[in-house]
């Protein structure tokens, strides 16, 4: 018998399994399940497959040298540490990243040149506008927030923005279950079949957007997405004028994980989607590969409002060419609470009278 | 011209010929609520019986009416004297009437107005078969007071039953309450933040470039499992069935013959 071992392992149990002399078949003596030959060798040969690694080149994008473009007008923030260029039109009141009021006249250096930038598109009034309409049907909003002079103090920001443009490739394995159901005049019967399902395949990626700012959170600034790259310029310090910008301060190594992380979701995501007819599917193995191609670094609009509330930031961020919004509003608890009170107790009486008129 | 005259003067029989013989009629006239025709009970087991009676009126202002015959009264059933007797005589519409005829050996309880909710079949089936042997070893005043021991039993625990029932359905309306509050606040508050890390590049993957290169569907083993059909049982109890009185109203009841 032990000269029958194989080196397969059952794929529903991982026993060792055994070639049966009477079935003329592979059996794994642990869960009883019997297989052909044929379909545990290309079983194995789909693990062998998936077992080798992913790898992520990055050596076809290296990132290149940018000119400086020397000392410019700008602003500091005391309370924050925030250094943004302004031009010679634009002069700040507060700071665009804390609310801070106190923000100094600074000769911001360090600012390299952009190879794009998407020039805004939508106008303050717009703006302002647009974050109306976001305040609109946010009940629970403290009123300050809905203060028109507060609501004024929206600007203007073109953001840093790493663009990754790559390809990828993979396998991704899954356990696939089709169940089929019948009965007799006594007993429901259910058969559920077990299979391996693999899908390979590529993508390519254009122009994948990563915020380079450490100051603006990533979450905003993906709640905006996405841009239209139709409109995405050489860069030009023409389109500055009467807005701010700020210069990266996040590099290309501190967002690889994240990009690495976006195209492969994409991958598997587009995988999984050719995966048909099965009642149930669930991910077992995953093998994605990674080129990057070419890194460039641009200027995004975007219109920004920071407002203090208790102690904490609250951002308002819009896509300054799309019109986006993206934002966390503080929440009035005592409005919250009293609200829920109210609600609960007029629930229950409406439904408790309701019932009594109905059984009465 | 005979045959014509004949036909109109049947036609005009069947017409006015009373659907019941003894519709309106109690069969035994009695406003008391203690009618002993039969004379099973004594005066003084009488006046007793009537004072527990007067008692349970004030206390739960239901009526209850206790009647013995010596005849049906041309009524046929049981059910139809004892319907007739309580409906015609003016009793409440909420009460319960008692009725025993040692004649055709009937025993049977009649419920009318909020008696009928007060007294599901079960509740009178219980009675009855607490009864019966007193009835039938002669003890008929035993019989009374065990009758309206689960008058009493019978009105304050549907009062308790009510009570609770109706705790109850307050509680559901609050969990319901709570739940529903519980959604909208949530609703309101996860409104208040839009601000979502992007996990995914759909956008930006160049438009034709997916390709599934290879595609494996391995079919590995299979499972079948087995349950026995559930047939579906019917439910009973807590139900009263009712029937319409010749005066019209309902009535629910139950007898024995003993």
């Amino acid at each position: 018998m032990e000269d029958n071992v194989l080196k397969y392992q059952c794929p529903c149990c991982n026993a060792a399994l055994m070639f049966d002399a009477n079935s003329q078949k592979v059996k794994c003596y642990s869960c009883n399940n019997e297989y052909e030959k044929q379909v545990l060798d290309e079983y194995k040969l789909a693990l062998e497959e998936l077992n080798q690694p992913g790898t992520i080149d990055w050596t076809e994008a290296g990132v290149q040298e940018y000119t400086d473009m020397g000392e410019q007008k700008g602003y500091f923030c005391e309370s924050c540490g925030a250094e943004i260029v302004a031009d010679a039109n634009t002069s700040a009141t507060e700071c665009l990243y804390c609310g801070n009021p106190v923000v100094l006249p600074k000769q911001v250096t360090g600012m390299l040149q952009p190879d794009y930038i998407i020039p805004f598109k939508i106008d303050k009034e717009v703006a302002k506008n647009r974050l109306k309409d976001f305040y609109r049907g946010k009940y629970l909003l403290p009123k300050e927030f809905k203060d028109e002079n507060r609501i004024s103090k929206i600007q203007g920001l073109y953001v840093p923005f790493w663009l990754f443009d790559c390809k990828s490739e993979g396998t991704v394995s899954y356990r696939g279950t089709r169940i089929n159901t019948w009965s007799d005049s006594k007993n429901i019967y259910t058969k559920t079949s077990f299979y391996s399902v693999m899908r390979s395949g590529n993508m390519q990626f254009e122009r994948v957007p990563v915020d380079a700012s450490l100051k603006m959170a990533d979450e905003y600034m993906d709640g905006i997405e996405p841009y239209d790259y139709r409109d995405l310029r050489p860069f030009d310090s023409m389109y500055m004028a009467g807005y701010f910008a700020d210069k990266f301060d996040v590099t290309v190594d501190d967002t690889k994980s994240r990009i690495e992380l976006r195209v492969k979701n994409s991958l598997k995501d587009a995988l999984r989607s050719n995966v048909m007819g099965y009642n149930s599917v669930t991910e077992e193995q995953s093998n994605i590969s990674m080129n990057m191609k070419d890194v460039r670094y641009a200027l995004m609009p975007v219109w920004v409002l920071s407002t203090r509330y208790k102690d904490q930031v609250y951002q308002f961020v819009m896509n300054g060419q799309t019109g986006k919004v993206s934002g966390k509003l503080p929440i009035d608890k005592k409005k919250m609470w009293i609200t829920a009170l109210i609600e609960f107790f007029a629930i229950t009486i409406v439904l408790f009278i309701i019932g009594l008129l109905i059984l009465l | 011209m005979k045959k014509i005259s004949l036909m109109l003067v049947l036609c005009i029989c069947i017409l006015f010929t009373p659907k019941t013989v003894n519709a309106g009629n109690p069969g035994i006239y009695s406003t008391d609520v203690v009618t002993d025709e039969a004379d099973l009970l004594t005066d003084a087991q009488e006046e007793e019986l009537r004072e527990r009676i007067e008692k349970i009126k004030a206390e739960h202002d239901f009526e209850v009416a206790i009647v013995t015959t010596t005849s049906l009264y041309g009524k046929g059933t049981a059910m139809r004297f004892t319907d007739d007797y309580y409906d015609y005589n003016n009793f409440d519409i909420d009460g319960i009437c008692l009725m025993r005829c040692p004649e055709t050996r009937d025993l049977y309880i009649s419920t009318s107005g909020s008696g009928i909710d007060y007294f599901t079949d079960d509740d009178i089936d219980y009675a009855l078969d607490e009864m019966v042997p007193y009835v039938s070893g002669g003890n008929f005043y035993k019989a009374c007071n065990i009758f309206l021991d689960e008058v009493e039993s019978n009105i304050e625990g549907y009062g308790a039953e009510k009570a609770m029932s109706y705790l109850m359905a307050l509680g559901i309306c609050a969990l319901i309450g709570l739940f529903v509050t519980f959604v909208t606040i949530s609703g309101l508050k996860s409104n208040m933040n839009t601000a979502k890390l992007q996990t995914r590049g759909d956008n930006y993957v160049s438009k034709g470039s997916f390709a599934v290169t290879n595609a494996r569907d391995i079919y590995l083993y299979s499972r079948v499992s087995v349950r026995p059909r559930v047939e579906s049982s019917g439910s009973g109890g807590g139900r009263t069935s009712t029937h319409r009185g010749s005066s019209g109203r309902s009535h629910g009841g139950g007898g024995r013959k003993c």
